[in-house]
């Protein structure tokens, strides 16, 4: 006979247990990342990482006796390692609301043709010098921001006509989605050799050449959306667990959540396409592994989500930039090899009830 | 006290209720019966205004639904709608304990837990607290969904088709746990249902819509009779008495 307590205890429990995993992982995670920054072409050891890092912020690196390794750990490893886990954290925490607010298991940032778009509008400000603030980041991240949106609003207006199913947001997604690729191939088609290579890069999603000032600012705007979206984490299960009337009857405005949480998670799309490019891949499975572990509960799934995403991507970008150094092979090219065989394995084993 | 006025609505340029007039007093039992497509899923989205009525008003105690907030709203009517999809996996514990989102912001209070867990013993879900609601069969999730509906604790509980997916014990299990909270705990109940038989037994009220109109509006025998259902249906049946309730009997229909 289970009693009222047995089930307050186990109500608890559950919560405890996946909640207190949350710090651990971010743990593991900070110290994967140091030893993901000691490897590359020339080898260094963690205490060389920690001391860079110090040394870089307080801005006395040029006084250090190996100032050329410690230039390369802070410059060129740090940042590109924390860009890693950021995109991975920001397209996945991304994807998890965007399937809550369309309670569609099928749509991610990629999916839905958000990523493309943002890639778009990062081509035009770098290959024709069109946008808000030329020639800085601020302007392809602005360029990338405006187009995802005018392409969120298409897919969210298109399948509102087709009657929101899921098939229908998935449909108007993948119609968009070739859209925008093929304005950003016909724009790679007229641009000029040296700048073709920097809008290629899009295509791909790779992290070469990320710099200090990119990753405070997708740091920022992950920041603020991870809290926006936390605070918010409650009202997003009401949301997904039901139709809009039933959301409507417990006091929630559908509309309002949906266009709010979708501007964040947009932003956040873009702010990364704009300096990675076009990551695809982590934005669904990331959100899914988190279902497999956590269940439905966006106060345990959003975070969930974004630190396994942060995982993946910096294990990705790790690989690509180490197994045939020096030749890279950009993230967006190993998530998918890492991460398909993991996604359909998991899929398997869960649909055969062992996970 | 509910109270309808001259409620109407139309959607894209279809009538969908016109005229409609209800007083409907606190703790009362009210069924809607009408046949399909007659509008009551819209009257009861009406009443809960989760549908903008395009003319007329609903007043609770006296003042119009219109001057109230969804939050407010939220704490005067439950709906239970009469189909549910959950793409995402969620236990029957965490969907029961949504009905109590008025209470919760992130953190779940010691007091909501309680409640929670009493519902779901009142309502025989407690061997059941842990499952995905997506593993349950339809009657078990009709119940999940109600437990829910009780757990936003307002005074008028709107239940659209609340037996249909359910086997004759289920119906009247969930009929009767709604029929105890209504007695018990002073609550209004207005719900659609197609089964004459259990609107007669459980009901106090009865209004029947035909063609997005009030046919009858009144008490068991004043509209739910021969004459009525073979207007509103067009079938016809026999009334009994039969164990204190009366009995809508069918009749087969005669061959073209």
């Amino acid at each position: 006979m289970i009693t009222h307590n047995d089930i307050k205890k186990q109500y608890d429990n559950n919560f405890r247990k996946q909640a207190i995993f949350i710090p651990i992982l971010i743990l593991v995670l900070v110290v994967l990342a140091i030893y993901c920054t000691r490897l590359g072409t020339v080898n260094t050891s963690s205490r060389q990482v920690v001391s860079a890092v110090i040394n870089g912020i307080k801005g006395n690196i040029e006084d250090m006796p190996d100032s050329r390794n410690q230039k390369i750990i802070f410059l060129l490893r740090v940042p590109r390692v924390l860009m890693a886990i950021l995109a991975g954290v920001g397209l996945s925490i991304s994807g998890t609301v965007m399937q809550n607010i369309t309670k569609n298991p099928m749509v991610s940032p990629f999916t839905i043709g958000i990523s493309s778009a943002a890639a778009l509008g990062a081509s035009i400000a770098i290959v024709f010098g069109i946008s808000f603030f030329p020639g800085t980041s601020l302007g392809i991240v602005s360029n990338a921001f405006i187009s995802a949106i005018i392409c969120a609003i298409l897919v969210y207006k298109i399948s509102k006509i087709l009657t929101m199913s899921p098939e229908s947001i998935v449909l108007s997604g993948i119609a968009i989605n070739y859209l925008f690729s093929a304005l950003t191939s016909t724009i790679q088609f007229i641009a000029d050799e040296n700048k073709l290579s920097a809008a290629l890069r899009w295509t791909f999603g790779s992290l070469n050449g990320i710099t200090w000032d990119q990753v405070i600012m997708v740091f920022i705007v992950t920041g603020i959306s991870i809290v926006y979206f936390m605070i918010n984490s409650w009202k997003l299960n009401i949301l997904s667990s039901g139709g809009d009337e039933v959301s409507k009857s417990m006091g929630i405005n559908p509309e309002k959540l949906r266009v709010s949480i979708g501007v964040f998670s947009v932003l956040t799309t873009a702010v990364i396409v704009s300096f990675a490019g076009v990551i695809g891949f982590i934005g669904l499975v990331a959100p899914h592994i988190g279902r497999m572990i956590v269940g439905g509960d966006n106060r345990l799934l959003i975070p969930y989500s974004g630190i396994i995403g942060g995982f993946l991507l910096l294990l990705s970008d790790t690989i690509g930039r180490t197994i045939i150094a020096p030749v890279t092979i950009p993230v967006g090219i190993i998530i998918s090899y890492l991460g398909v065989p993991l996604f359909v394995h998991l899929i398997i084993k869960s649909k055969k009830g062992e996970i | 006290m509910l109270e309808v006025n001259d409620l109407c609505f139309s959607y894209k340029n279809k009538t969908v209720l016109t005229d409609i007039n209800i007083g409907i007093k606190n703790s009362e039992i009210v069924c809607l019966l009408g046949s399909n497509g007659a509008g009551k899923t819209t009257l009861l989205k009406c009443i809960n205004n989760i549908l903008k009525p395009s003319s007329g008003s609903v007043l609770i105690e006296g003042r119009d639904t219109n001057t109230y907030s969804r939050k407010e709203l939220a704490r005067i009517f439950s709906y239970v709608p009469q189909s549910y999809n959950t793409t995402f996996p969620i236990t029957v514990m965490d969907m029961v304990m949504l009905g109590r989102s008025f209470n919760i912001k992130f953190r779940v209070s010691e007091e909501d837990k309680d409640i929670v867990i009493k519902i779901l013993g009142d309502m025989n879900l407690i061997d059941l607290a842990f499952k995905d609601i997506n593993e349950l069969s339809g009657g078990e999730r009709q119940r999940v969904l109600i437990a829910k509906a009780i757990a936003q604790e307002s005074k008028i509980l709107l239940l659209d088709e609340p037996t249909s997916s359910l086997d004759m014990k289920n119906q009247l299990d969930v009929l009767n746990t709604i029929e105890k909270l209504s007695r018990e705990k002073d609550i209004t109940i207005i719900m659609s249902i197609h089964d004459l038989n259990l609107a007669l037994m459980y009901g106090d009220k009865f209004i029947m819509v035909k063609d997005s109109k009030i046919y009858d509006i009144g008490d068991m025998e004043k509209v739910v009779n021969v004459e009525n259902i073979k207007n509103v249906y067009e079938i016809e049946t026999i009334i009994r008495e039969v164990e204190d309730y009366n009995r809508v009997l069918l009749k087969k229909h005669a061959r073209d």
